[in-house]
């Protein structure tokens, strides 16, 4: 999984319609019980590697694509 | 931008991924656009005020109506001789070559009203920059994939230009160093190499220091020197013996750091520098543009792919700017008013002949982002001036207008643009149709000549013509495509160097008289200048106040430290807001918070400051009241206050602490000098505050 660091984003919000499986939101859409991912990004992004290119999709993350491209 | 339009709405915007600069991306204050097209206080027809001046009551009238009574307020004016009474008032809150920055010079000109001189924004820089290297193309932003050392001076790049980043972060995989010169922790500083947090208004003071340590380790280019600049030895003789204890001890850089920094500059090439326009904003703003600009030129940077400088792309673009401002119809001479000095002409202290009886404000918001803002409301609220405003919304200052008139959005006008930041060309088609009774800036400045000079040819055009003639597609820049290419593709490039080779002055080739890079400049002699393009066209009446030839920092270095008590306060912009744009939309002030004002812990201690507290900020100007952020980003001794909140009957904002002087060049404004007094305020005393 990918995660966002909140202090890094500069809230250009270009990934939120690029993203296959609709997992990005805005930090000010985030409804309650969302709000613990962004002390999750903000620790998760800190310890993994930036991701600068794009990376072929990981296993678990083609099947919801397909899903999704097929309209399920 | 693309639009994306469903059944005639404008439902989404986002980012041209197919643009070779933007990348499909766009920033926090446009990515939701469509919420400022249909946001619910959109002005929608044209409005005639109803209450008292700030009230902001108004009624709705027709179009007709308005513009009968404006010509009507008007034709007396011009009939008693006075047209210079009429002020025009605007910059860039609209963008576009037809609609933005000279889209009603012409009509001005004609009119015979005061012209303007709009120095808001890198005016200084750019008669530095004129002087030292000539206003042309400078250095391509995408070569600085290309550099190995990246100087950010003054320059928040992933506020302010986050399109540049992707270049610069290009730069940064492939090795090079990345230096933010900024007196702010910022979001651009937190990713680079080096960060030197430098005291606001001494960058002149540093760069000077840096030359003499380019020179005491002879990493100047003398080849290049003597080759392509001009008054290399009377500039030497200024930093020659530059203390650079006292430049460490005026920056608040130490002298260790100001040293490597020189020396890493000088020996590492390619080099480029990219400056910001808050360079500008203090006392010596022009002269330490002119010395950054020389830096290039001293270390031979210029001769590498990705080495030199980049300050605004402006100048690459063959504009027919004689057709656009039409300076022509001003015969003989005319008075200037500098629009920084809006509440000192408003309110008389001037002295103006004939004073000012009617302003027209179209794209700008002065009440929240010009100084002395307690005088700029005084005097709008003058019962004998006539204001008029066209807006997208009833701003700070449309609540003090006579007459306020619909304006279009840029989803809903057709425009052709050119780039502050980019060598592209850009198409703006409309997308929707106009919401209510909104009209375009070049279809008001078409009703409006209608009523004084009826089918005069010029004033009739469309905005098909105007866009047809806002550029010179025969100059070599683009002759290679045309306006049914641009209009096809939405943008392209102008035809110079690509950058990956473009190399603009590495064998001189500078646009300044002596065709070299200026060290010491030769058009010094008539004094102080602001570029045209600034002012309507119009060349006369300029300030010509005096200018040393060379830059000199030694009354910098010589300053004695201010009085302890009081705070230098700067006012950057704000991330989500440009200027006052955005400032009143849903998700841009969610992500700004509240109107607020860093300090650094020592001077809030000092203070007994604490988070969150409701602070006091004055000085002799005036006043104004914001919430209180204890932060290490800042230098003790340094308050910053993000500007362009609304709501300025709300306990003021920045600008009404700022003063309305100017720096040494270009008449740009002095906000980094501004110094205040901080105290918390208890919150019986909030409601006591007089702030009118």
């Amino acid at each position: 999984m990918v995660y966002i660091d909140p202090d890094v984003c500069i809230d250009c919000a270009g990934c939120i319609p690029v993203c296959p499986v609709d997992a990005i939101r805005d930090d000010i859409e985030v409804s309650q019980d969302e709000e613990h991912w962004l002390e999750l990004n903000r620790a998760r992004s800190a310890e993994l590697p930036v991701v600068k290119h794009k990376l072929e999709p990981l296993i678990s993350g083609v099947a919801p694509t397909i899903a999704l491209d097929s309209g399920q | 931008m693309s639009f994306n339009v469903a059944d005639g709405v404008l439902k989404s915007v986002r980012g041209n991924s197919e643009h070779p600069y933007t990348r499909g991306r766009l920033c926090s204050k446009v990515n939701d656009y469509q919420n400022r097209v249909y946001h619910q206080d959109r002005v929608l027809h044209p409005l005639k005020r109803l209450g008292a001046k700030g009230s902001g009551r108004f009624r709705r009238i027709t179009w007709d109506e308005a513009l009968d009574e404006i010509a009507c307020r008007w034709g007396d004016l011009i009939d008693d001789g006075r047209a210079e009474a009429i002020l025009p008032y605007s910059y860039l809150g609209t963008q576009g070559i037809v609609n933005g920055l000279t889209v009603a010079d012409p009509f001005f000109n004609k009119l015979g009203a005061s012209v303007s001189e709009r120095t808001f924004c890198d005016s200084g820089a750019s008669t530095a920059v004129t002087m030292t290297m000539g206003h042309g193309r400078g250095l391509d932003p995408e070569s600085f994939e290309h550099s190995k050392f990246i100087v950010l001076w003054a320059c928040n790049s992933l506020s302010t230009n986050s399109h540049h980043w992707p270049f610069i972060s290009a730069a940064k995989d492939n090795g090079a160093t990345i230096v933010v010169i900024d007196p702010a922790r910022t979001r651009t500083s937190a990713l680079a190499d080096i960060h030197l947090q430098i005291k606001p208004g001494t960058d002149l003071a540093l760069a000077m220091g840096v030359m003499r340590v380019l020179r005491d380790r002879d990493l100047i280019d003398m080849d290049y020197v003597g080759n392509y600049t001009h008054g290399y030895e009377r500039l030497e003789n200024k930093f020659a013996a530059i203390d650079l204890d006292r430049v460490a001890a005026v920056t608040s850089i130490p002298k260790r750091a100001i040293e490597e920094f020189a020396i890493a500059y000088g020996s590492n090439r390619p080099a480029a520098i990219r400056i910001g326009v808050a360079i500008e904003r203090h006392r010596h703003g022009g002269q330490a543009v002119r010395a950054i600009a020389s830096l290039p030129a001293l270390t031979g940077a210029w001769r590498e792919v990705g080495g030199g400088l980049l300050q605004i792309t402006l100048g690459a673009f063959p504009i027919n700017w004689s057709r656009l401002s039409r300076a022509d119809l001003i015969d003989g001479d005319r008075r200037v008013i500098n629009q920084w000095l809006l509440g000192r002409a408003l309110t008389g202290e001037l002295g103006l002949d004939p004073p000012i009886q009617s302003l027209f404000v179209y794209n700008a918001n002065p009440v929240a982002m010009v100084p002395e803002q307690q005088k700029v409301q005084q005097g709008l609220r003058r019962q004998d001036l006539f204001t008029v405003v066209s807006e997208h919304f009833i701003t700070d200052t449309a609540r003090y207008a006579d007459i306020v008139l619909p304006a279009t959005t840029q989803a809903e006008q057709e425009d052709i643009m050119f780039s502050w930041g980019h060598f592209y060309v850009t198409y703006n088609h409309r997308a929707i149709v106009p919401r209510g009774e909104a009209i375009s800036n070049s279809e008001l400045m078409r009703r409006l000549a209608a009523k004084f000079w009826p089918g005069d040819p010029y004033f009739t055009r469309s905005d098909e013509q105007q866009i047809l003639e806002a550029l010179d597609w025969d100059s070599p820049a683009l002759s290679h495509s045309s306006l049914a290419e641009l209009k096809a593709q939405g943008f392209i490039r102008l035809a110079l160097e690509p950058p990956g080779s473009a190399r603009p002055y590495a064998h001189g080739g500078f646009l300044t008289p002596t065709g070299k890079c200026e060290l010491e400049t030769t058009l010094a002699g008539n004094g102080d200048f602001v570029l045209p393009v600034f002012r309507q066209g119009y060349d006369g009446n300029q300030s010509g106040d005096p200018v040393d030839s060379v830059p000199d920092c030694s009354e910098l270095l010589n300053e004695t430290r201010s009085a302890e008590d009081l705070l230098q306060i700067i006012s950057p912009k704000e991330h989500n807001f440009l200027n006052s744009s955005f400032a009143n939309q849903r998700a841009q002030q969610k992500r700004a918070g509240k109107k607020q004002v860093l300090i650094h812990p020592n001077d809030a201690a000092k203070r007994d400051i604490q988070e969150g507290d409701r602070i006091k900020i004055s000085n002799p100007t005036g006043h104004f009241i914001a919430t209180a952020t204890i932060s290490e980003k800042t230098l003790e001794g340094v308050a910053i206050a993000p500007a362009g909140h609304w709501d300025v009957d709300d306990d003021g904002t920045v600008n009404a602490i700022n003063a309305a002087t100017f720096a040494d060049l270009g008449r740009a404004p002095t906000f980094s000098s501004t110094l205040v007094a901080i105290a918390p305020i208890a919150d019986e005393e909030v409601s006591l505050v007089d702030v009118a």
